[in-house]
């Protein structure tokens, strides 16, 4: 199973036509069930009600949300720093998009300035914005193993506020 | 209450989350994590819904400038932690006047510049911190990121 956050804010109509054009463009991608969770255009909603293969969830609950990420193949997201994190915590393939103000996606370029960080820092993150690079990642991290190289994320920032903190009570 | 984490929904939550399950992994610490706005509806006790709000409507902030004032005096926590945005600068701001000691994570998103609402609570807060080394300065520390 594929799926398709978008976040809580904004809608993003480009990520949804990039998938609507590689369900259109390849096999390997046809042959997933997918999830968005998310706002969509109207013009969406129309195309989805005629493609059963896909279930669209407007609000999810973070139990919800946390169920279907960890049973899916691949997420394709924004590149919002929350989907991100639990990806890279939870070793699953995922291909992000930045939100651009360009396209009117989002308040601030703060996506794109991070798109140069994250690409290739994580084996199991990619971060494109161009339809034939996402074409070609996809079908990479369809064939991600999320067992293998399955690291251990200890966040040093959590580990120092705690150590500090305790100091502090214990005064 | 020891600690009490508070956050916006969406990154600034799961940035919250991980800071909150290091504490909670001590029993001796008495720790919540809050998650003001649309997941107020996931949190059974009405005493602790805050709403979400941003700094460019300032009726919602006023609201939860009021919702902070009361959650602060049930909870009275030591010390407040907050990853963002405005709900957690102002209920930062409110745990400041009484007494508490106030941290402000930035959210790793902010890699050019610090958010609005961090550059608002440095004046504030007992501690600053960036995910960022190369944002951190004397004020503005930096001690790690959460990923």
């Amino acid at each position: 199973m594929i799926f398709i956050t978008l976040g809580t804010q904004l809608s993003f109509d480009r990520l949804i036509d990039f998938y609507l054009d590689s369900f259109n463009a390849s096999d390997f991608i046809s042959d997933h069930d997918v999830v968005i969770q998310g706002e969509l255009s109207d013009r969406h909603v129309k195309i989805i009600e005629m493609l059963p293969h896909i279930k669209h969830f407007n609000y999810m609950t973070s139990d919800e949300y946390a169920e279907i990420f960890s049973c899916s193949d691949l997420i394709i997201s924004h590149l919002g720093m929350g989907t991100v994190i639990t990806a890279v915590y939870s070793n699953k393939p995922i291909i992000c998009v930045p939100r651009t103000v360009k396209y009117g996606e989002h308040r601030n370029d703060h996506q794109l300035d991070a798109a140069s960080y994250f690409n290739g820092k994580f084996s199991n993150v990619r971060v494109v914005s161009d339809f034939d690079v996402f074409l070609i990642e996809i079908a990479e991290l369809l064939k991600f193993d999320q067992t293998k190289n399955r690291q251990v994320f200890k966040s040093e920032l959590a580990a120092n506020l705690y150590s500090s903190s305790i100091e502090l009570l214990r005064k | 209450m020891d600690v009490l984490i508070i956050s916006s929904p969406g990154g600034h939550s799961v940035q919250a989350s991980i800071i909150y399950s290091v504490f909670k992994d001590d029993c001796n610490v008495d720790v919540e994590h809050f998650i003001a706005g649309n997941e107020f509806r996931e949190i059974k006790d009405d005493n602790f819904k805050i709403n979400d709000c941003n700094f460019n409507t300032p009726l919602s902030c006023f609201f939860c400038l009021i919702r902070s004032i009361y959650m602060f005096s049930k909870l009275k926590p030591k010390i407040v932690i907050s990853t963002g945005a405005a709900p957690g600068c102002i209920f930062l701001l409110v745990s400041r006047c009484f007494g508490s000691k106030c941290i402000w994570v930035d959210s790793i998103a902010n890699i050019k510049n610090l958010s609005l609402s961090g550059r608002i609570a440095q004046f504030f807060c007992n501690d600053i911190f960036t995910q960022w080394e190369h944002l951190s300065s004397k004020r503005i520390k930096y001690i790690g990121s959460v990923i």
